[in-house]
């Protein structure tokens, strides 16, 4: 039994007693064909067990593997969302790292202001000025996309140096499902319910990374946290450009998207698989497809395994297929080559693991 | 602390006499306090003062981070950011503005964050208007933040390097706005005395960075949600440290009057010992209403002004003490408490405060124009009785209550 | 007449939902009736509580129940976390529990005798009818049955209004709970006698062993301090636990990598050799205190190494 002051006293938190001592090493298949392949990181956990996000929630696997890659010298602005009301409820918290949650929507002023502290701090001999302090926003999709985009293009502008980390759960998941603006088409949520008359939300997901990538900032990527490698590498990135940078990461939600608690890597690796979720990155406007999928499967593979999409007629699937079909085009003829290719329909949907 | 005990002391800082506008002497006092990050977004009236403090840090005059923020909502965000980070900071906004950053001022409470803003009050849309009244700094009074209202470009300059060194005072870590007039003061040109040597205010006012910070190497952490359980324990903190400040607030006004030679106390006072009636009001009309008072002397009525400064943490005991003789208390108020039993917000608290009727009326709302005249008149039929208490009465509206 | 009542289980396997419908049919049959949720901050899985007071006259003092008659438990897992609950069940009331355990254990685990026990495998009933583990249907069948109302026919009519859909799947679920919950009778009850606890008021947003002070010691601007989380053991929220056939595991740590929870940890393990030598081998263990058992250890593991096992 302790009291909420008394938590001033326990150290930043190391696994040291297990010995963990793992570095994420590239599985064989992409072994020589990516320069991130044989990336290490540390064995620090700064993102702490016990806390209330759902079993099998995703937004603990991006939040392990960011705080790895950022390390101890970061000081995280958590706009309001899951992430933030599952892990830092008085007097507990899981992050090792400072850490502010102000408000809903600003998180990019929130992040201007302690950027522009830190700065101004350096030159009045406060803080080392050699000390490279990583500062990082982690917000849902509501955060950023919906009430914080004000915020955010603000920060773009203004050209902060602040690593903008979005975890895309596709909806108000903390609030109870509620449609956000990156609501894929067809799903089911709460405000936009599938009934009798209108299928679901039909509006298309706000291309975030698009509208990060024209406000001119020097780095932006897409992620999926299913492929850690390709993920903690952009993070890296991230970290060493010189001016504000922004990923996109797709987060699974078993009580939003409705699937098993055991398929939230699963339904990650179908939405890239399937050509739904593109991994790219566009550095200085260099536009460069991360994780190049050879063959497609069909996009029902990714919607069959989540109750938000049950309720969809196969002309609707077939609709969605097509919205996929013409992106992953426009994506190929921005490339200038086949970077993401055809449906292959005789790709099974669900390889049985042993 | 009343007047009476405001008697002029040797000043330990040498001065020169200047003229700048409101506004100007505001940014010009938070420019002497060194703030590392200024975040502002353009609002009429208060422009001028981060249009200076702008042209400050670009001249390299003042070493800052001035962040042009795209909202007000995000001006407060960011230094709340900041003052998380370490940092001291400024920002000024009006009205609207401060209704955009609303959701804002509770969290800096909670998070005991020293920010000092400053304020060049206006009323509330609708209709728009752009001029001055207390509707915006009225309505902070529930929040948490200490709220000094002023009554001149020296008051505003004074008392901002006051509020810097009470919000970072560790008893109180509480952020702290700094109101006055808009137009009549922060767009009129006066005389102010400010010190030679610019170093003089930061060791007055030194940055204590003793509150709650996000610090690598020690990583305390702000914002965690508060359940049941736990938010009136957490809150509870900022309600007590807000009742201490108001000792603080007085130390620092004393001090202040020492090394400056002006001391203006938690409110001020003219002629109010013997008074059988006294007008009360706050900002730039004091000037007016003492006016009236010694007007009425002359006349053989015992009246006096009383000017409300410090508001929050509201002065209690020593306004009870200051107006008990006092037989008619007529409140002055330069907003509206709509729907309220008075519709005066500072004759209400008068009212609660002294346990017994005070007279109440509006002026210059919307900044309509008001003259010593019409408040003499005013305080005539209060005097006569042909204004009643516990009712609200109007100056200046036409085909209002009169 | 007045029924208090408190439900007990787990976020997302729908207490709520459950209060709201035997509420709804209580008041169809002419009860009035409160069902009280409490909402916390915490997510699918972690334990919830809901009040529902059932009486003949309106009811105007909501309040939390502190000594309830009825205690719905929809997970027999919860039963030591939520043991001040079951302490505090009036004598003669009635613990009606979601199980598939035996009457003579289920007796012992309880530790009363003198209450009714009502025991029904409501998950296997919901599964057989809805083809979901969603208990609350089958759990407001044996109310109704130990309890005499809400009239069987009014909780269709809540199902209808309620949930909107799968109500004949549900309703059938219910009518088999009804009939095949199993009542075992107090040993002797003790009328004038108190329960042996009362629920808190304040428990129910107390998430961790964290010692309630007064305001002069919360931390400053309610600034909290990393480690504090390690105290709150996010274990107690598993149905099914991790464990692995280390002779399969070819250490990718894939599962150390996708776990949310930091439950996938290396350790060292001796290990004796042939000829008596004992070797330290590096290899995958889970940290039970953790693991919420979601099961994507399991499901990335590429060798099958990982099973998910029941537990007790």
């Amino acid at each position: 039994m302790s009291s909420g002051g008394r938590f001033a006293k326990i150290p930043v938190y190391i696994r040291g007693n297990y010995l963990v001592k793992t570095a994420i090493k590239a599985a064989e298949e992409y072994q020589g064909q990516y320069e991130y392949a044989n990336f290490e990181l540390p064995d620090e956990e700064l993102f702490l067990p016990g806390h209330g996000l759902c079993a099998s929630c995703t937004i603990g696997v991006i939040a392990r593997h960011m705080l790895k890659v950022f390390g101890p010298d970061t000081v995280v602005i958590n706009p309001t969302g899951c992430a933030e009301v599952s892990t830092v409820v008085y007097p507990r918290t899981n992050w090792g790292v400072p850490w502010i949650h102000v408000a809903f929507g600003n998180g990019g002023s929130v992040a201007s202001g302690i950027e522009a502290a830190i700065k101004a701090l350096k030159r009045r001999g406060v803080i080392d000025p050699g000390r490279r302090i990583n500062v990082v926003v982690f917000a849902g999709d509501g955060g950023t996309a919906d009430i914080g985009f004000q915020a955010l293009s603000g920060m773009f502008e203004r050209g902060h140096k602040v690593i903008y980390v979005m975890y895309d759960n596709e909806g108000y998941m903390n609030t109870g499902i509620q449609r956000s603006g990156t609501t894929p088409f067809g799903a089911s949520a709460t405000t936009s319910p599938a009934g009798k008359k209108v299928p679901g939300n039909v509006t298309h997901k706000k291309p975030m990374a698009a509208i990060a990538a024209a406000h001119g900032i020097p780095y932006v990527a897409t992620a999926n946290p299913a492929y850690v490698h390709d993920m903690v590498y952009k993070f890296k990135k991230a970290m060493e450009v010189d001016g504000p940078s922004f990923i996109h990461v797709l987060q699974s939600c078993t009580p939003g998207w409705r699937f098993e608690p055991k398929y939230a890597i699963r339904v990650l690796e179908l939405a890239t698989e399937t050509g739904y979720w593109v991994n790219y990155e566009i550095e200085r406007g260099e536009f460069r497809v991360t994780l190049p999928v050879p063959r497609r499967k069909h996009v029902k593979c990714f919607l069959q395994l989540q109750g938000r999409f049950r309720h969809l007629k196969p002309e609707e699937v077939e609709y969605i297929q097509k919205v996929i079909d013409r992106d992953v085009e426009e994506i190929n003829r921005v490339v200038g080559r086949e970077v993401i290719g055809p449906v292959d329909p005789s790709l099974p949907c669900l390889t049985e693991r042993k | 602390m009343t007047a009476q005990a405001l008697a002029p002391v040797e000043k330990k800082v040498a001065q020169r006499r200047i003229a700048l506008t409101g506004n100007h002497a505001v940014a010009l006092a938070v420019k002497m306090c060194r703030p590392e990050v200024i975040a502002a977004y353009p609002i009429t009236p208060q422009t001028p003062v981060v249009e200076k403090l702008a042209e400050y840090v670009n001249n390299g005059e003042l070493d800052a981070e001035y962040i042009p923020v795209e909202s007000e909502h995000s001006a407060m965000s960011a230094v709340i950011g900041a003052s998380a980070a370490g940092a001291r900071t400024f920002t000024e906004t009006s009205s609207q503005g401060l209704g955009h950053m609303y959701e804002n001022l509770p969290i800096a409470v909670g998070m005991r964050l020293p920010i000092v803003m400053g304020m060049a009050v206006r009323t509330y849309s609708a209709p728009i208007n752009v001029w001055g009244d207390y509707s915006d700094v009225m309505s902070m009074r529930e929040l948490g933040w200490i709220i000094y209202i002023a009554q001149s470009a020296q008051e505003a300059f004074d008392t901002v390097i006051q509020a810097y060194r009470v919000a970072e005072d560790s008893r109180v870590h509480l952020p702290a706005v700094v109101a006055y007039d808009g137009f009549w003061t922060s767009h009129v040109l006066q005389p102010l005395d400010v010190p030679e040597d610019e170093e003089e205010v930061m060791r007055f006012a030194p940055i204590t960075r003793s509150w709650v910070r996000l610090d690598v190497d020690n990583p305390a952490q702000l914002g965690a949600v508060g359940t049941p359980e736990w938010y009136w324990e957490v809150r509870w903190q900022a309600v007590e440290a807000l009742r201490e400040s108001q000792k603080v607030i007085e130390e620092v006004d004393e001090e202040f009057g020492k090394w400056f030679g002006r001391r203006y106390g938690l409110f001020r006072t003219h002629r109010t010992e013997d008074a059988e009636l006294v007008v009360v009001t706050y900002g730039s009309l004091y000037g007016l209403a003492k006016k009236v008072a010694d007007r009425l002397r002359q006349e053989g009525v015992r009246a006096g002004a009383l000017r409300l400064r410090v508001i929050r943490p509201w002065p209690g005991d020593q306004l009870k003490k200051a107006l008990e003789a006092a037989e008619k208390v007529f409140v002055i108020d330069r907003a509206i408490n709509h729907g309220a039993y008075l519709q005066g917000p500072m004759a209400m608290e008068l009212a609660a405060t002294l346990q017994r009727p005070v007279y109440s009326a509006l002026a210059t709302i919307g900044m309509r124009a008001i003259d010593s005249d019409m408040i003499y008149e005013a305080a005539l039929k209060v005097l006569k009785g042909l204004w009643a208490p516990n009712q609200t009465y109007t100056i200046g509206l036409r085909g209002g209550y009169e | 007449m007045r029924v208090e009542t408190v439900w007990l289980g787990r976020g997302g396997q729908g207490i709520v939902t459950a209060t709201y419908i035997v509420a709804n049919a209580a008041v169809i049959d002419g009860f009035y009736a409160l069902a009280n949720p409490e909402f916390g901050a915490e997510r699918r899985g972690a334990p919830v509580k809901a009040f529902l007071t059932i009486d003949k006259s309106p009811i105007e003092d909501q309040e939390p129940v502190k000594t309830p008659d009825v205690v719905v438990i929809f997970d027999d897992k919860l039963i030591d976390t939520m043991r001040f609950a079951i302490d505090a069940v009036k004598p003669g009331g009635h613990v009606i529990v979601n199980t598939a355990k035996s009457p003579e254990e289920m007796k012992k685990i309880i530790g009363r005798n003198d209450v009714y026990l009502v025991l029904l495998d409501a998950v296997g009933i919901a599964l057989k009818h809805v083809g979901l583990p969603v208990p609350n249907g089958p759990l407001a069948g044996a109310f109704s049955k130990v309890m005499g109302f809400p009239r069987l026919e009014s909780i269709k009519t809540a199902f209808e209004t309620q949930l909107g859909k799968a109500v004949e799947e549900n309703f059938a679920a219910t009518k088999e709970a009804y009939e095949t919950a199993l009542v075992v009778p107090p040993e002797r009850v003790e009328q004038a006698a108190k329960p042996k606890g009362v629920i808190s008021t304040t428990s129910a947003f107390l998430t961790g062993p964290y010692e309630i002070v007064g305001w002069p010691e919360v931390s400053k601007a309610g600034a909290v301090f990393p480690g504090s989380s390690l105290f709150y053991a996010t274990g107690g929220w598993r149905l099914e636990k991790p464990v692995i056939d280390h002779s399969k595991c070819i250490m990718c740590r894939k599962c150390w990598m996708y776990c949310p929870d930091d439950a996938v940890v290396e350790a060292w393990k001796e290990v004796q050799g042939p000829r008596g030598r004992v070797f330290r081998m590096k290899v995958i263990d889970f940290d039970y205190q953790y693991c919420k058992g979601c099961a994507v250890c399991a499901d990335v593991c590429p060798t099958g190494a990982i099973k998910m096992v029941r537990e007790i």
